[in-house]
């Protein structure tokens, strides 16, 4: 396509979106500016036609703006930027759509939608940044976009103090972006996100570019506080304090500038020593806190919450690992999820009233246990024959597919160990083996599609085999415990164990204390 | 204090702690239930001082309704009358409620409670901290739903398993409550003796102490209410709790801990000043209460007028002598906008109101459910079970069953801690489509409860069981009904119950809009158990031997009114024999055209675009659909009044969907039973839902739910409002607020009766609670004339005051300069 044309389409829907953001002339009222954002995320969804056009037929494409000295606005369009893009216009459908209804007659609802259609811009233009100078303003403006709609109830002190918090982490994230930037523009004297690619895709050799290790070390700060893994995660508790598709939103389209940030970075990263290992075990940790606490939370925001600071977490460590695949599809597949949990969130109070229908006792039986694990395992390495094989596989994409395993192992435990009979165990049974396919089916389409986006999987090491086997034995022995606990949670142990849990493992309340949140006025 | 004096007060104040339902069946309370032995007004200056809790409007909305000339000069006359006060000059007052509708919100008391002082010494708020710390621990003790690690077994005190967990918990210590786990292990196992001993220490006397406990349940009135109505529906059903004064030893453990770690002399000294020197209330304060107070009881004089006027001057329309069809609605002020337009458009159709449970107080236990519904109001207990049966119903249940089991153990696999990542990477790609689905309307975020778990070809012939009641009961239950039936001596050939219902979906509070009289849902199962019952000819040559007699060519029909869409569904339609099936064919489209004149009578309540207002019918249809909907249907916001008289006397007249029908015709109550029933439960019903909109239009985030935005399900039972605070009850902000206006206007509900005073008084006289009620200003009672005229109020100790002559007096309207 013709580079101008192809330039102004693309970048059309970030500056429409721009435009009504200022809340000016007829952007004041509500049905216009209703109309008009649905307007924009069409404009956007023809786009990423176009670029997905673009970049089938003529690869990998660079859309430059202006610069200087090789910094500026270039936007890039490649598999990965446009996936995100896509998906960020169809949560930005679903949430304007959401909101209109949701928020009518507010006083500000007007403001509301200026409000999402500059965080939605700027997550737009984050996720297409071909520079450096531009992922990082976008950066910003996307922590901007998403302070103001926090502040939609400023009466409110819970607001205030959410705010606060996400305040602090969020200048921290751009100190270390901005440090990880200067180091790339040191180390490859550019801005331009394909040359520094270029760069790295032709050597083997990084000793060449000292910074490289610093700079892969200040990404991964960077992306776990912005992604909210511990200990940056307390923020995220108090987002509720704002209307839901709010939430919807921060979930299914800002925590994810963690992930994407490493994904996109992936050649710099396969360049580090220790950056992706420390990547890994923290992504590994944050993935089992935020799964764990999230079970504990009778509240229904609260516990997405921590299930997003886990699925965050699983995305992290599969980038640590080297994966970047199934890092993109847990990605996608969290963000539609989780926009879903949260948009209907108020549905439980229906799903609750089938509670009552008779259900089924665990049985705990030692011994049945053992089968279901048996089980799962059989199914699992059938399933790996499946798509060629255990030995075909690299040592990284097995250990992922085992935490799949463990999620197997669940549904058998369930199916076999308890009292339940006939269809409903052979339903389980047979879910659990579609699990696993589905899983190795998307995973190998994700990869497929990435191409040379990402680079190839690296050479296992002992680092990372050792802790990749630590990982896995302390999931399985949670997995194992977790299916004990109908039998075992009255005991005072565990009783013990789940208050401390339920409170995040205070975190939250060692932060509130820093930050005197009960501090009251005058 | 001795013991059995702490016990006293202990009970006289959990006794002022109305009860709240959970989200399932969200049934109207009056959140002010415990202060029907004290007057309104009393009441106000209590809330304010011990919750800072507001019973009226602020001075700048009276104002608004003065210059629209809602209130007129005569209401504030008789405002100002009805209290003994003098008259000011017309200039004098208005002066004065421009400085006071400027003030904000003062505080009239300081706080009594130590938490609070402990907080003015430490510059700290500690009250929010102990809110936070018992929502924590309450949302997930209450919680049998939405934690996948859940706490079965639960112990049944809770002040003891609160203890267990506050021994634990570092948080308090985190945020810097030295020694609390120390403080809490060291405290006695019993509730009881905690009060008491706390008690004892505080030297205050019973009413001081009744006011101190009371003062700490306003702290977190949300668990409170919900705590209450636990122990309300276990007495209902024959197993007494005192829960509430467990929840009240939670509460005075925080309080002994704060007395002893701020060196107990400085706090006790404060709070000591704090408490006892009432002097130093605010006269600021309780000056403008008595003004708020003053222009309230204007406007429910204002009320009264309006309501007077429409039922005088408006003819009176006839009912038909020989009508096609008689149709029994719910006596919700919903039904009155459905009623008129129904008889505006078929003069043939007569309509009645009654009780949306109809007499009939079923437990419904759907296919595979352990627990049933209890489908009536929750004054009595239900008595009969109705069972919920298909064509093959064995297999139906087999199959519900094993659905059920698969989505438990789906819902463990996809809610498990690491089982998670296994469900999200391989199926979180397909809620796209569900997303866009949902937004479009296509499809619903979740299946309907009432069918989750049932294929189509198990739902075929879906029908009730009534073999679980006895057939005396029936017939007990058939009799009752048909006595209180005023039309029991002329049936039409065709009689359709109609129950309500409301639509909506991804809302919370969904069963708030269904049928109070049904415990908070949908009418239609006691609307098809009485059609069933009532059609039964083994009941009807019963029933005649006692004396009813129903004509042999009378059919009962169920039907179902969506209080969202108006349509109305006849639920029975396999019970009409072929030779009528015409019959009520043309009885329907009598039906739909009224529904079609509904909708366009309610699309005035409704901010709609122009598009919109083209088709009423699929806009509400979208808003029953719609998952990002907040306001699917008004509810009951408007009303206020009850009027218990033949439709003879409103027939005709436009009460803006804002009164309670009742029919009733004292003409055929020799004893006046009838009426007494009436007046002990549906009065009573129709107060609670009366004074529940006015807690929540007046005190939105005390007394109501909040902002329905900001609302976080916690425990599937209730909400609060972002990410923690007390939990919430009464209803949302968007129930009785249009984003510009209070759809609901707070007044309190007029009763109007038509039956001889000695009659009403007599009743009044045999029933202290109602006296009380009527008394101390929480209802209103009027009395209704042969002419269909009010033509005289009730005061007070069963005196009443003649109103025709002064209605006319002077008109004059108050102007602002």
């Amino acid at each position: 396509m013709h580079t101008t044309v192809l330039s102004l389409v693309i970048l059309l829907p970030t500056l429409l979106l721009l435009i009504s953001s200022l809340n000016v002339g007829p952007f004041k009222s509500m049905n216009k500016i209703y109309n008009y954002s649905i307007f924009t995320v069409w404009t956007a969804l023809i786009a990423s036609a176009i670029s997905i056009f673009q970049i089938s037929t003529e690869g990998v494409t660079s859309i430059e703006y202006f610069t200087w000295n090789e910094v500026g606005l270039v936007l890039r369009l490649d598999s990965l930027s446009v996936t995100m893009y896509t998906m960020i216009a169809i949560i930005a459908l679903v949430v304007f759509r959401y909101s209109r209804n949701y928020l009518n007659g507010h006083d500000l609802h007007a403001q509301f939608f200026g409000r999402l259609a500059f965080t939605i811009a700027s997550v737009q233009l984050f996720v297409l940044s071909g520079n450096l100078a531009v992922l990082f303003f976008a950066w910003i403006g996307t922590a901007v976009g998403l302070h103001r709609l926090l502040m939609f109830f400023p009466q409110r002190a819970k607001s205030r103090l959410a705010a606060k918090k996400k305040f602090v982490i969020a200048r921290a994230s751009e100190a270390t972006l901005l440090g990880a930037i200067l180091l790339l523009y040191v180390s490859f004297n550019t801005g331009d996100i394909q040359q520094i690619f270029s760069a790295l895709q032709n050597t083997s050799d990084f000793s060449q570019y000292p910074y490289l290790e610093g700079a892969g070390l200040l990404l991964v700060l960077t992306a776990c506080l912005k992604s909210v893994q511990v200990p940056f995660h307390a923020w995220l508790l108090d987002v509720m304090e704002t209307p839901t598709p709010v939430s919807a939103l921060l979930h299914a389209g800002l925590l994810n500038a963690g992930p994407f940030l490493i994904i996109r970075f992936s050649y710099v990263m396969e360049g580090t020593q220790y950056a992706w290992l420390i990547l890994f075990i923290i992504g590994a940790l944050s993935a089992l806190y935020g799964a764990v606490i999230s079970s504990t939370q009778p509240t229904v925001k609260t516990s997405l919450a921590y299930s997003s600071i886990g699925h965050m977490g699983f995305s992290l460590m599969a980038c640590g690992l080297g994966i970047y695949s199934a890092a993109l599809l847990h990605l996608v597949s969290h963000s539609f999820y989780k926009a879903h949990a949260f948009l209907s969130s108020g549905s439980v109070v229906d799903t609750y009233q089938t509670k009552n229908a008779l259900r089924y006792q665990r049985k705990g039986s030692f011994l049945k246990i053992i089968l279901a694990v048996i089980g799962a395992i059989a199914v699992y390495l059938v399933s790996t024959e499946i798509w060629g094989g255990t030995e075909s596989m690299n040592f990284q994409m097995l250990m992922l597919s085992t935490v799949i395993l463990f999620g197997m192992i669940t549904l058998q435990i369930n199916a076999i160990d308890s009292d339940i009979k006939g269809r409903s165990v052979v339903y389980l049974l047979l879910i659990s083996g579609v699990i696993i396919n589905l899983f190795f089916f998307l995973e190998d389409v994700f990869h497929h599609y990435l191409g040379k986006e990402i680079p190839a999987v690296r050479v296992v090491d002992t680092s990372l085999s050792v802790t990749a086997y630590i990982i896995l034995a302390v999931y399985f022995i949670t997995i194992l415990v977790i299916s004990y606990l109908p039998m075992i949670s009255q005991k005072s142990a565990f009783r013990t164990l789940r208050i401390h849990l339920k409170q995040g493992l205070y975190f939250n309340h060692i932060m509130n204390r820093a930050l005197n949140a009960l501090a009251m006025k005058k | 204090m001795e013991k059995s004096k702490v016990k006293s007060t202990l009970e006289k104040s959990c006794k002022r702690i109305a009860p709240a339902w959970p989200l399932k069946n969200f049934v109207a309370v009056n959140p002010y239930l415990g202060f029907t032995d004290t007057s309104f007004r009393e009441t106000a200056r209590k809330l304010a001082r011990r919750g800072n809790i507001k019973m009226t409007m602020p001075v700048r909305y009276y104002l608004k309704q003065i210059a629209a000339n809602v209130i007129l000069q005569e209401d504030i006359d008789k405002a100002f009358e009805a209290r003994g006060l003098e008259h000011i000059s017309q200039k004098e007052l208005l002066k004065e409620l421009e400085f006071y509708g400027k003030q904000g919100d003062i505080l009239l008391a300081k706080d009594t409670t130590l938490m609070g002082v402990a907080g003015q010494i430490s510059k700290k708020d500690w009250t929010r901290h102990v809110i936070e710390n018992i929502t924590h621990w309450a949302s997930s003790y209450f919680d049998d739903y939405i934690t996948t690690w859940s706490t079965t077994n639960k112990k049944s005190n809770i002040f003891q398993a609160w203890k267990e967990e506050a021994s634990h918990d570092l948080s308090n210590e985190i945020m810097g409550l030295e020694k609390f786990r120390s403080f809490v292990k060291a405290l006695p196992e019993d509730h009881n003796t905690l009060i008491e001993s706390f008690a004892s220490q505080l030297k205050l006397d019973g009413s001081e102490l009744e006011e101190y406990f009371h003062t700490l349940f306003l702290k977190i009135i949300g668990w409170s209410s919900y705590v209450s109505g636990i122990d309300y529906n276990n007495k209902l059903y024959a197993s007494e709790t005192e829960h509430l004064a467990e929840l009240l030893a939670i509460l005075l453990a925080w309080e002994s801990y704060f007395m002893q770690a701020y060196s107990s002399d400085q706090i006790k000294s404060q709070w000591y000043r704090n408490f006892h020197n009432k002097e130093e209330e605010s006269q600021l304060a309780i000056k403008k209460l008595e003004y708020q107070l003053i222009l309230q009881e204007a406007y429910d004089f204002a009320a009264q007028r309006e309501m007077m006027s429409n039922l005088s001057t408006s003819k009176v329309l006839a009912s038909p002598k020989t009508p096609k069809a008689q149709m029994i609605f719910c006596i919700d002020v919903r039904s009155e906008v459905y009623r008129r337009n129904l008889e505006q458009l078929d003069s043939e159709i007569e309509t009645l109101g009654f009780a949306g449970f109809f007499g009939f107080p079923v437990n419904y236990k759907p296919i595979a459910h352990e627990e049933g519904k209890n489908q009536c109001p929750v004054l009595i207990p239900s008595s009969a079970e109705v069972r919920e049966s298909v064509k093959d119903l064995e297999a139906a249940k087999n199959r519900r069953i094993s659905n059920h089991q698969i989505a438990y153990g789906w819902k463990k696999f996809k809610k498990g801690a690491i089982s998670n990542f296994g469900f999200v990477s391989p199926v979180g790609i397909s809620f796209l489509p569900q997303l866009i689905g949902n937004s479009f309307r296509w499809s619903k975020p979740v299946t309907d409860p009432k069918t989750d778990g049932l294929e189509k070809w198990l739902k075929e012939g879906r029908a009730l069981d009534l073999s679980g009641i006895p057939y005396e009961e029936q017939l007990g239950m058939a009799q009752g009904m048909m006595k209180n039936l005023e039309v029991k001596d002329r049936l039409a050939p065709l009689v359709l119950i109609t129950g309500h219902g409301s639509s909506s979906v991804n809302n919370p509070h969904a069963s708030g809009y269904d049928c109070g009289a049904c415990g908070g849902h949908s009418g239609e199962i006691n609307a098809l158990t009485g059609a069933q019952i009532l059609n039964t000819p083994q009941i009807r040559t019963d029933l005649a031997k006692a004396g009813i007699k129903i004509p042999e060519n009378t059919l009962f029909l169920a039907c179902l009114h969506n209080t969202t869409t108006d349509e109305i569904s006849i639920l029975n339609g396999k019970a009409i024999p072929n030779d009528r099936q015409q019959e009520v064919v043309a009885l329907k489209q009598s039906i739909d055209k009224a529904s079609e004149a509904c909708r366009t009578e309610r699309s005035a309540r409704f901010l709609l675009t122009d598009k919109e207002r083209k088709n009423l019918k699929a806009t509400f249809e979208a808003k029953a659909t719609d998952w990002s909907e907040i306001r699917p249907e008004w509810g009951l916001a408007g009303c206020n009044a009850f009027i218990i008289a033949p439709r003879e006397k409103t027939r005709g007249i436009n009460l803006n969907g804002r009164a309670f029908l009742q029919s009733y015709n004292p003409a055929k109550d020799s004893n006046y039973e009838v009426l007494e029933g009436i007046m002990t439960a549906p009065m009573v019903v129709t107060s609670w839902i009366n004074l529940q909109y006015f807690a929540s239009t007046v005190d939105t985030y005390k007394l109501g739910a909040g902002n329905k935005t900001l609302h976080n399900v916690t425990g599937a039972f209730g909400v609060i409002e972002g990410s923690g605070g007390d939990l919430k009850i009464g209803l949302p902000l968007q129930a009785v607020h249009n984003g510009e206006e209070f759809e609901h206007q707070p007044q309190r509900l007029n009763v109007i009766i038509d039956a001889p005073q000695d009659a009403i008084n007599a009743i009044l006289d045999k029933h202290e609670g109602l006296k009380q009620l009527c008394d101390n200003n929480w209802i209103k009672l009027l009395h209704l004339n042969e002419n269909g005229d009010i033509d005289s109020r009730y005061t007070k100790d069963l005196e009443w005051e003649n109103v025709l002559a002064t209605s006319t007096s002077n008109k004059e309207k108050l102007t602002i300069a």
